[in-house]
């Protein structure tokens, strides 16, 4: 396979990738209080379980 | 349930190993479907038979696993590799998986197996159709020892019970033994797993060494639409699963020839096609591969009638029973589509038709339709390398003319296809129908991956963009809104000792849910150590239908609506749920809402503005459920009990007050800090409920009663605003 083919290739996932994380990008990093949130309680359960 | 499905996968791996069936992974997909296969054999046998108890069914599985064992240890002991082998094989497969992109994406999973856990154990089944079709049937079976049909003649809203329901038969196994709900959602997360499996047998397959098969592979679980899905009992990751089994099968024997592949193929074809009807049209694609066989695999009439008799066999139950009820074995499938319009493209033809694509596909690639649902959302991962991926994989197979290939990468255009059959208006609940197209385009990325292996900074970025996006898909799991992944509250309960029924946990859901989890929760609490069932008879307007809650964590209700025979006259329990907008659905027959609000025989347990649940006064008559309403209501309602300690009553007078104010009175009743009967009764049905009594003082709050002169006592301040308590004092006639 030619290197023009892989490197077309390449530029083109790297140009969809940022083009799916300008569409919807923000949605998903809108989620991050509310992991944050969830994360917390559920470390509070595992350090209670671990006791 | 977990140690007899151990010992059937054990048996089913050792007698698949006896026969010498290819490698590692090709012997788990084998394995994965032939167990799904004996759980729904056995689970339709004894149902057909009526002895659907859980006893036979572990009789039969055992008497079955045992006699492949000894016949495995008999004839094919010789072909079972040494243990040592094994072990051996194992270790150096890990050592070659375990590298740094591995790594990562092992810890990435963790975080989805902990929060898994957390959802399974303190949430209750919460998706939509779940609760609506796919749960009821199952919970009749097991509650009735046979397969129930739930034929109920309300028209449109009735006909998904009628659907085939192979993949339910797994939630029926997860539910039967514990005679319990709370296990049925791992079984679409058990399937992903599997489906992983799946995806690296075929990675391996196309010729990805295990290092990256297992990275593309292990990528599908992080697709949002799968997470989503992963913790509810839909079941459109048991099906997709169940084809790219098939595909396996079918690539392998296109491939090698090899007749046992085609088997596998018949039986995950069979599988499929008794799970959804447009699976067929899936199942019938995949019989083309068996036109690409090499020449040299010589396909007679014998191993083709094996081959149908196994398609037959594993799909037909759904199909007679339709046939013999309704005189199609495709109903309600003619009606449904006259009904709802599914299938039928909505655009017309011509210029509407190709702007009706474009919008399609705008909202597939731009807005990732579905996102935050169960419904849809590959991910920002899928749509951004796995599809072009995909699409170059195609090309490349095409110019290399690998036919066979090509044909396999082309079954993802079906995929794509039958969402587009769809109408624009259904398009967003649509594209877990094609969660397979998620797995190939992995699959594919895997192959763009192995391009790179000489560029080391272009599969560096690649793979740390994998990985840093299943991590994300991950975070945006706690947005999800249907199904609910907050877990928080339920751990700090869980910590603080005050877990109460999981569906308390669905007050973050969306549409009803939350409005109808408080009925539920009080009614799975209240009946949580039944060792007879409540009768609860359900009026719910037709949108929301969700029966299956009615049952309990632990199937300790049952209802009433939806039983055929052996119901009681009256219902132990009321639950209405009504809308503005749509009519209540009563089934079986209409009790109104007026005959039980001013019935003293029943005691208004709680009301939300759309909700409210009643349960016969006789129930609370044993000390235990008495002990546990007041229990209730000091959980659930604490304001209340603050507010009723603060009041002052005139002994013996009744008390006729709103579930808000009566929680806290109940409770103080109960725990013996009250003398005076309370009577939770519905807001504007205080005089009808006292119309036929003889109380000469009765207390009300917010409406005094007429015939009473009211004398107003106190004022307690809420929330909403203040509100009056009265001593209603009988007029004398």
């Amino acid at each position: 396979m030619g290197e023009k083919e892989k490197l077309l290739l390449f530029i083109v996932i790297i140009l969809s990738l940022g083009l799916q994380l300008y569409f919807n990008g923000m949605t998903y990093v809108n989620a991050l209080d509310n992991f944050v949130r969830i994360w917390k309680e559920i470390l509070r359960l595992l350090v209670f379980l671990a006791h | 349930m977990a140690a007899l499905s151990l010992y059937m996968l054990l048996s089913l791996f050792l007698f698949l190993r006896g026969l010498g069936i290819g490698s590692g992974s090709s012997n788990v997909v084998f394995t994965g479907m032939l167990f799904y296969a004996q759980v729904a054999l056995t689970e339709l046998s004894l149902g057909i038979a009526n002895q659907l108890y859980p006893g036979y069914l572990i009789a039969l599985n055992l008497l079955i696993s045992t006699i492949l064992l000894i016949l495995t240890f008999r004839r094919y002991r010789d072909n079972i590799p040494d243990a040592r082998a094994d072990f051996k094989n194992a270790i150096s497969a890990v050592k070659e998986i375990m590298r740094w992109e591995n790594a990562g994406i092992f810890i990435v999973a963790l975080f989805v197996f902990i929060w898994m856990a957390a959802a399974l154990r303190f949430l209750p089944p919460r998706g939509i159709d779940d609760l609506f079709y796919h749960l009821p049937p199952i919970y009749e079976s097991i509650l009735q020892h046979k397969l129930v049909t739930l034929n109920i003649n309300e028209g449109a809203t009735m006909y998904p019970f009628l659907f085939p329901f192979n993949a339910e038969l797994l939630f029926l196994w997860a539910a039967i033994f514990q005679h319990s709900q709370r296990s049925v959602d791992m079984v679409q997360f058990a399937a992903a797993i599997y489906a992983v499996a799946v995806i690296y047998a075929l990675g391996r397959e196309l010729g990805l060494n295990r290092r990256t098969a297992f990275f593309s592979s292990t990528l599908f679980l992080f697709a949002p639409v799968v997470l989503a899905q992963s913790g509810t009992t839909y079941v459109d990751i048991i099906t997709n699963t169940c084809y790219l089994a098939g595909l396996f099968g079918a690539l392998k024997y296109a491939r090698s020839g090899d007749i046992r592949y085609l088997y596998l193929a018949g039986a995950a074809v069979g599988l499929m096609s008794g799970m959804k009807f447009n699976m067929i049209i899936l199942g019938l694609a995949l019989q083309l591969f068996i036109f690409l066989r090499p020449k040299t695999a010589y396909l007679n009439a014998r191993r083709l009638s094996l081959y149908l008799f196994l398609c037959i066999l594993l799909s037909s139950y759904w199909y007679v029973r339709n046939f013999i009820l309704f005189g199609s074995p495709l109903y309600p499938l003619g009606a449904h589509i006259n009904s709802t319009g599914i299938l039928t493209i909505s655009g017309g033809v011509g210029a509407a038709f190709f702007k009706d694509l474009l919008l399609k596909a705008k909202l597939l690639f731009v807005n990732d339709i579905g996102l935050g649902s169960l419904h849809g959302g590959y991910g920002i991962l899928y749509w951004g390398a796995a599809f072009p991926s995909w699409i170059y994989c195609m090309w490349k197979s095409f110019r290399a003319r690998q036919f066979t290939v090509l044909f396999f990468w082309l079954q993802g255009i079906i995929g794509i296809l039958m969402l587009f059959a769809i109408p624009y208006d259904d398009f967003d609940f649509v594209p877990r129908y094609s969660l397979f197209a998620v797995g190939l385009g992995f699959l594919a990325f895997g192959k763009a991956l192995t391009l790179f292996h000489d560029n080391r900074y272009k599969l560096l970025t690649l793979k740390a963009s994998a990985i840093g996006l299943s991590m994300l898909a991950v975070i945006h799991l706690s947005n999800s809104i249907c199904p609910v992944f907050d877990v928080d509250e339920a751990a700090a309960d869980y910590i603080n000792g005050t877990l109460r029924s999981p569906y308390k946990y669905l007050s973050k859901a969306r549409w009803d849910l939350p409005s109808l989890a408080t009925a539920w929760d009080a009614l799975d609490y209240l009946t949580k150590d039944n060792s007879h069932p409540l009768y609860c008879y359900a009026a719910i307007y037709r949108s929301v239908l969700w029966l299956s809650p009615v049952y309990g964590s632990n199937l300790q209700n049952r209802v009433w609506n939806l039983m055929e025979q052996d119901a009681p006259d009256v219902p132990d329990a009321f639950l209405y749920h009504f809308s503005a907008q749509e009519d209540t659905l009563y089934l079986k027959k209409k009790i109104p809402i007026e005959d039980i609000a001013t019935n003293p025989d029943y005691t208004l347990i709680n009301q939300t503005s759309k909700t409210v649940l009643f349960i016969r006064k006789d129930y609370f008559n044993r000390e235990n459920n008495k002990t546990l309403l007041a229990s209730y209501y000091l959980k659930a309602y604490p304001a209340s009990v603050e507010i009723a300690k603060r009041q002052k009553f005139e002994s013996g007078i009744p008390i006729i007050a709103i579930p808000y104010f009566a929680g806290g009175l109940v409770y103080l009743q109960i725990s013996g800090m009250l003398n005076n009967d309370v009577h939770s009764v519905l807001l504007g049905f205080e005089d009808r409920y006292v119309r036929n009594t003889k109380w000469p003082l009765v207390y009300t709050f917010i409406n005094p009663l007429s015939g009473y002169r009211p004398l107003k006592v106190a004022e307690v301040a809420t929330a909403e605003g203040p509100v009056a308590i009265y001593k209603n004092i009988r007029e004398t006639q």
